[in-house]
């Protein structure tokens, strides 16, 4: 059985080098671009040795597990309700479909501080939903609550659209088999479909637990900044950044964000690879 | 395949990363010439105290000012371009901790206003600012509740009351230094009781980058109470309502301004803060509510 023809794929492709030398060139800046900046966030971290100091700290810890906490929900809350979502777009014709695709990809163009006005114009005390909310004892804004709100709506849009691209392209000729074997729809989708889409759900995965990880404007606006109860690791960042701690702060901040996020894609790649391939 | 005919486009998109980087080094370039410029700051600094203006000004200058002195600054630089009319005059507003951070890392300020006195003591300590600074300026924190004040806010004392949502400025932004300081103040009194200062922190639901921020929080009714300067509470008359702290419990804030020692205009910057310091500086200070530094 093959296991992912998407890796075959790559695979050819792989085997044409003649543009290489051409394409070295622009290719390389690029990755001095993206190395300098981090080399010298490390360099920085590491001559002026605050990053111990800062560990200790008990904001600093608040805010990283807060920041994990949230985007891990943020992630689950993604797949739940963005699979459904993808699924449809991709296989599904129905009035609007068109619309809604257009919506779904909405929150990846706007600013995040667009989204926090949206969001403290809809559920905040005086927003459109306040009125409702508010008998009922909800309060959303400048919970931790709001922090995920936050982040799933700028971040979702990447999981929706990676998973649909992904079923799209999809050859449908194994759902067909397993669907005439008698094996019923919702199975068929969790056994085959999902499995197929393994390196689109992962991509997409990745991508909207790193937006959220990394939100900012839109937390800042409608969750707040209060250490332990709002404030991730990027509101701490910027925190520190405008404090008298000023820089060096907000470099021992901004190096642990780093580790901890690379720890957590190498393990999340590490872990998915591990994955039992899908069997009919 | 496709590859092949993309080729052009996709050469042409390298295009503008190699000019990006460019502009950056030349940017970079630039940068390391503003040390040169402080022995110009620091003469013309001198000549201004002696009266001396012999060439007109020229240039743009950029202000770096407390958020809280927003509106009054855009008009003072309004009023001191039309003064010199060879001058522009650019500011960059946010809280004064941000801005001494801002300026640390060496961005391009000619003038440094700060809403305390500390910011000014911590870029004077790094000899990052050229002369001594002046203060301009005085101002005082205020309570603001939303108009319709529903959390029924009438008196300082209230802050601590359960359910109150209380927004402040973080920790290292001037007001939000004041506001705490204010309610030790108020702990401090025995008719407010031991519990009043743990009560009114607890209710702090949000620590804003600057005053701005709170008073923007406490306009939409999001916050039922805020600190924030006298002065941001004028400008803001009919969405909240103000709820005066007693002088024996206050604090004065002092704003200082300097010349920054890196200044790339310092003729100007010079200038600048003698108008601000001037009869007409004072004037339009006034009327934004601030109260003369003396």
């Amino acid at each position: 059985m093959s296991r992912e023809p998407q890796r075959t794929a790559t695979a050819a492709t792989r085997r044409t080098p003649s543009l290489a030398p051409l394409f070295a060139t622009p290719a390389l800046l690029f990755v001095a671009f993206v190395i300098v900046p981090l080399g010298a966030l490390a360099y920085r971290a590491a001559h002026d040795g605050v990053v111990p100091e800062q560990l200790r700290a008990e904001f600093v810890f608040d805010a990283l597990r807060l920041s994990l906490i949230t985007s891990t929900l943020t992630l689950v809350l993604a797949l739940a309700l963005g699979t459904p979502l993808a699924y449809l777009l991709a296989r599904a014709s129905f009035t609007g479909r068109q619309i809604v695709d257009t919506l779904v990809d909405l929150p990846m163009v706007l600013p995040p501080t667009v989204a926090g006005v949206a969001l403290l114009v809809a559920f905040g005390r005086r927003g459109v939903f306040g009125p409702l909310l508010e008998p009922a004892g909800i309060e959303l804004a400048f919970t931790t609550t709001a922090v995920v709100m936050a982040q799933l709506f700028v971040s979702a849009p990447f999981l929706v659209r990676s998973l649909k691209a992904g079923f799209e392209a999809l050859d449908q000729t194994y759902e067909q088999v397993s669907a005439t074997l008698g094996v019923s729809p919702l199975r068929t989708f969790w056994r085959i479909t999902l499995r197929l889409s393994r390196p689109a759900l992962v991509g997409g995965a990745v991508l909207c637990w790193a937006r959220a990880l990394s939100e900012l404007g839109a937390t800042l606006i409608f969750a707040g900044n209060f250490p332990g109860r709002t404030q991730t690791m990027p509101l701490a960042i910027i925190t520190a950044f405008e404090s008298s701690v000023g820089l060096s702060g907000a470099i021992a901040l901004a190096v642990i964000l780093l580790l901890v996020a690379l720890a957590l894609l190498l393990a999340l790649r590490f872990a998915l690879r591990r994955l039992p391939p899908f069997e009919l | 395949m496709n590859a092949r005919r993309g080729l052009g486009r996709r050469l042409a998109g390298a295009a503008p990363l190699v000019l990006a980087i460019a502009a950056l080094s030349v940017v970079a370039g630039a940068c390391d010439g503003g040390a040169d410029d402080a022995g110009a700051a620091a003469a013309a600094l001198a000549a201004a105290a002696a009266g001396g203006t012999a060439a007109p000004l020229s240039g743009k200058l950029t202000v770096f000012a407390a958020a809280s002195l927003g509106d009054a600054f855009r008009a003072l630089g309004t009023a001191f371009t039309a003064a010199h009319p060879g001058t522009t005059v650019e500011f960059n507003f946010a809280s004064s901790s941000a801005l001494a951070t801002q300026i640390e890392q060496a961005a391009p300020a000619d003038v440094f206003a700060s809403a305390d006195g500390a910011q000014v003591q911590r870029l004077a300590g790094q000899a990052l600012l050229a002369g001594q600074a002046a203060a301009f300026a005085r101002n005082r924190p205020v309570i603001v509740v939303p108009a319709e004040n529903r959390a029924r806010i009438a008196a300082p004392r209230d802050l601590a009351n359960a359910g109150v949502k209380l927004v402040l400025a973080a920790p290292d932004v001037p007001i939000g230094s004041y506001a705490r300081q204010v309610i030790e103040r108020l702990a401090a009194d025995p008719a407010y009781g031991a519990t009043f200062r743990g009560a009114a922190l607890r209710n702090v639901i949000s620590n804003e980058p600057n005053v701005r921020a709170v008073l923007t929080k406490v306009e939409l009714g999001e916050a039922d109470a805020g600190i924030v300067y006298r002065t941001d509470a004028l400008l803001s008359q009919e969405k909240v309502r103000v709820v005066t702290i007693s002088d024996a419990a206050n604090v004065t804030a002092t704003y200082p301004i300097a010349a920054v020692r890196a200044a790339r205009h310092g003729d100007a910057a010079a200038a600048f803060i003698a108008f601000v310091l001037g009869v007409e500086g004072q004037h339009i200070l006034a009327a934004y509510g601030f109260d003369a530094a003396q």
